[in-house]
């Protein structure tokens, strides 16, 4: 690692951490949603440091738009106005202090405890491959398994979740035609 | 391999901002004009005085910054800087000809990466200025984007496919026999409108709609109109250029020079962009929401297939 | 000076009008839009968006109450005009033209918005406010919701119908928060939001009020309410010497009404066509080539499958989900269908009246009253973007409405 790289990496390891310290400390809800985005961002720009191009923007590309969606829900489910309304972003103070410390002494102690290897030779070429090999390379079938599975979880959860199920829409005898909904879509199901 | 393209030296950025600045002049020029001709065969009306870049511009440098009650301030000004600065990013990795600024590995998908970031600029403009239509107009958008986003990373994911890199010069390259345009055009039709999306731009307007008083855009005064303006065309002058590179071949062609025909080309589809806005009513984005799920998805799907089985059988 | 009055120059010959039409003032604004058109000017979607505001025609004190909150909200340099007759106003665009240029003047115009506020500003109606039968609390309506101006006190009083509100709420920057509402129709407990659309909106009917109580962008109650001009009498006419001037008067309305409609629905293209079939007809152009014009519109309205799919079934009146046996309804031929089929009804109507070259009925009083009041029940349940749809498809004229609520019976 360069000089540059090693003050790059620091900067942006604080940026994170200020960025994630922002989010109890700003008094709206959209601004602790764009704390949060800030803060992976400056993750996503630590892992392009590591060579890990694609990990590295795939990481802002997710993060970004997963809390552009949940500001939207944030907003929806609190109702009020957070650019009118000034309000704490923080909740169960107490059991919420002991739970993030202790889990950061359990992920320091992690990180200062385990024998990480050292490098024994010039990084390949293509270093997103290499982990993807590392991580996943003999464990291929549980990965394609896990995706499906996931996706089927959410799925699922969310039908159950729905509180119209299709006797809602299409009537007792699933013959109502179009099907009563409050907001029509555009195709006519 | 750099796929035929060299990359400069960040000294050209300012060079690179300036071409594109000067794309979205033309699209904002074109759009101008458009407005003027008058309508239809009648010219029975006066034809008005053109409107000109310069005079919207010189309007807005001199108009007054407004802020309505109890703003957000800061995440308005955010929202708003973001759009252009979103344009130049994606401008970046686009090579123009042999010469690109960054010659990424992962260009595509940082494409894919920054137009996301528009989504939160969009929100945030919408969001900032505490008006009940901005805020509808910044929750149309992500709505509407919901719709557009993973049809348009499918079809980003075709070329893609097809060159077998994310490097936008190997997809260029990987154009050389026959353009993409031919065989993967749904993909190319979804890209066009997922970048109208992104622009906030035509049919996929209804965020800055007229029906709640310009949106995202009702209370943007001075400066901060100009600037998201400006993001606007910046941007579909952005897309407009990924379209070529990605779709119509990027700089290859007969007799002109290649930065020349790459030129052409985004220009081409920049100004069907901006013919086509007059053209198409806005589509309302509840409606379009569930076309994008059940006919765009799909679709595109269908077209990563047939690109995928065409790849493997090469 | 070199610079900055070439910035001015240049930025004035932009200018972008935001309108206010006073019910019965139409030609007036018709006349104010061909200026605009012809000085390469633009019409602003928003108070934020424009430098001049021009009421055409003499607005009754509560419409002016509502024009003066939007006025507060003109960024500036900006330039206000009642313009009261169609001959003016070329002239008086031209007098906007110079203030706008007036240096000294938009800098103490600057200067004194700081500190007085509203109060400070030249009212335009200085007559007594009196109340009307017609309208409850529609005073102060401006159409962002807010205002720039915190010291306008009157604002945060107003705004704040809302019965359920909490008392002890904080009102940041004197705005009050939504309120609690009831459930939502997806089961969700959602805040009521009150916007009052209009009366100054762009493309939107002269004069009129929807007060829309919203759950997020669902309008869940809309009470209708209407503003006048100074006095409710009928338009006078410009005496024109031509036949059937009556019937093409009214065509005209029709093509801009339709216009206006599909301003709305964001066309462009049609919608400019349109407003020059428009100004073709007022200027006398033959009626035989305004009808093709107007058939041609007419047919790419048709024949367009993005349109019909975008605004498929919105705003039904009279014909569906019938029950069975078909119980007949009340609903006027003009007004059945979804909002394109109306849509459609007016370019018909349009092009019948310039082929036939008749006399032309004025504007019946009973059907505009049913356009105003039957508004309401059509765009509760509808998102923001489809009542708008369904606002410019009934199109009431509000002029009509209250004259003959004033007249009689």
């Amino acid at each position: 690692m360069g000089v540059l790289s090693t003050v790059a990496f620091w900067v942006l390891a604080a940026a994170a951490v200020a960025f994630g310290a922002l989010v109890f400390r700003v008094d709206s809800m959209a601004r602790a949603t764009y704390c949060l985005a800030a803060s992976f961002v400056a993750v996503a720009v630590v892992l392009l440091l590591f060579r890990q191009d694609y990990l590295g923007v795939v990481t802002a590309l997710m993060m970004v738009m997963e809390m552009a969606i949940m500001a939207v829900y944030m907003v929806m489910f609190m109702g009020m106005n957070p650019a009118l309304m000034p309000m704490s972003m923080v909740h169960g103070r107490r059991t919420a202090l002991a739970l993030s410390a202790g889990l950061f002494i359990v992920l320091t102690a992690g990180i200062l405890l385990v024998p990480w290897p050292s490098r024994r030779d010039a990084p390949v070429a293509d270093v997103t491959h290499a982990l993807g090999e590392s991580i996943m390379g003999h464990k291929m079938l549980v990965m394609l398994t896990v995706s499906p599975v996931l996706f089927a979880t959410i799925v699922a959860a969310l039908v159950l979740a729905l509180p119209r199920g299709r006797y809602d829409r299409f009537g007792d005898d699933l013959r109502r035609r179009p099907p009563a909904d409050p907001q029509p879509g555009g195709v006519g199901r | 391999m750099t796929g035929g393209v060299a990359p400069l030296s960040a000294a050209w950025a300012p060079v690179v901002a300036l071409v594109l600045l000067a794309g979205a002049v033309v699209a904002a020029a074109l759009d101008g004009a458009l407005h003027s001709v008058p309508a239809g065969r009648a010219g029975r009306a006066r034809p008005g005085r053109r409107r000109t870049v310069t005079g919207a511009v010189a309007r807005l440098l001199r108009q007054r910054r407004r802020v309505p009650v109890a703003a957000d301030v800061m995440l308005w000004r955010i929202g708003v800087a973001a759009l252009p600065v979103a344009a130049l990013l994606m401008a970046a990795v686009l090579p123009l000809g042999r010469w690109t600024l960054v010659d990424w590995s992962v260009g595509i998908v940082w494409f894919n990466a920054v137009d996301v970031a528009v989504w939160a600029a969009v929100w945030l403009a919408g969001w900032g200025p505490n008006s009940a239509h901005a805020l509808i107009g910044g929750y149309r958008f992500l709505a509407q984007a919901l719709a557009y986003e993973l049809p348009l990373m499918f079809a980003l994911t075709a070329p893609a496919v097809a060159a077998g890199t994310l490097r936008v010069g190997g997809v260029v390259q990987a154009q050389q026999g026959l353009w993409f345009v031919v065989w993967m055009p749904v993909a190319f039709v979804v890209f066009c409108l997922g970048v109208a999306g992104f622009s906030v731009w035509g049919p996929l307007s209804a965020p800055a709609g007229a029906d709640i008083a310009g949106g995202v855009l009702a209370e943007a005064s001075g400066v901060d109109r100009l600037i998201v303006l400006a993001g606007r065309y910046l941007l579909l002058t952005a897309g407009s250029g990924f379209a070529a590179a990605l779709f119509l071949g990027g700089g290859a062609g007969p007799l002109l020079p290649d930065w020349l025909w790459m030129a052409v080309k985004a220009l081409a589809v920049l100004c069907a962009l901006v013919v086509l806005r007059r053209r198409l009513p806005v589509l309302r984005p509840d409606r379009f929401l569930e076309a994008g799920w059940l006919v765009l998805v799909p679709a595109t799907l269908l077209q990563l297939l047939v690109v995928s089985v065409v790849v493997v059988a090469r | 000076m070199g610079v900055t009055g070439a910035l001015a120059r240049a930025g004035v010959r932009a200018a972008s009008v935001l309108l206010v039409e006073v019910p019965g003032s139409t030609d007036t604004r018709i006349a104010v839009e061909r200026q605009v058109r012809c000085r390469g000017w633009r019409l602003a979607m928003s108070s934020a968006d424009a430098d001049v505001l021009v009421v055409c025609g003499r607005p009754s004190p509560e419409l002016a109450k509502a024009v003066q909150a939007v006025w507060v909200q003109l960024p500036g340099p900006r330039a206000r005009l009642l313009v009261d007759d169609a001959r003016e106003a070329a002239a008086a665009l031209e007098q906007a033209a110079a203030a706008l240029l007036d240096a000294p003047r938009q800098r103490a115009d600057a200067g004194s918005r700081g500190q007085a506020g509203a109060q400070a500003e030249p009212s335009s109606a200085p007559a007594p406010a009196e109340s009307d039968g017609d309208q409850d609390n529609s005073d102060d309506m401006d159409d962002m919701g807010d205002t720039d101006d915190p010291g306008d006190t009157d604002d945060s009083s107003d705004t704040d119908d809302s019965s359920d509100m909490d008392m002890d709420m904080p009102m940041p920057g004197g705005v009050p928060l939504a309120g609690g509402g009831q459930d939502d129709r997806d089961g969700l407990e959602m805040d009521e939001l009150t916007v009052p659309l209009g009366p100054v909106l762009p493309h939107w009917p002269a004069g009129l009020v929807v007060r829309c109580v919203l759950h997020g962008d669902v309008v869940v109650h809309a009470q209708v309410s209407t503003l006048g001009p100074a006095a409710d009498v009928a338009p006078e006419v410009a005496e024109i010497a031509m036949d059937g001037w009556q019937a093409r008067r009214i065509a005209a309305g029709e093509c801009d009404s339709a216009a206006r409609f599909l301003a709305v629905a964001g066309w462009d293209h049609p919608s400019q066509r349109l407003r020059s079939v428009r100004d073709g007809i007022l200027d006398g152009a033959p009626s035989q080539d305004c009808a093709r014009e107007v058939a041609q519109v007419t047919r790419q309205v048709r024949r367009s499958w993005l349109l019909r799919w975008s605004v498929r079934g919105l705003g039904l009146l009279g014909r569906a989900p019938r029950p069975p046996g078909g119980v007949p309804d009340d609903v006027p031929a003009l007004l059945r269908g979804d909002v394109r089929d109306r849509l459609l009804a007016r370019l018909d109507h349009a092009r019948d009246l310039l082929l036939d070259g008749g006399a032309g009925e004025p504007a019946d009083p009973r059907l505009e009253r049913q356009r105003l009041d039957r508004l309401p029940e059509v765009v509760t349940g509808l998102d923001l973007a489809a009542a708008r749809l369904v606002v410019a498809s009934l199109d009431p004229n509000v002029s009509v409405v209250r004259r003959h609520s004033v007249a009689g019976p």
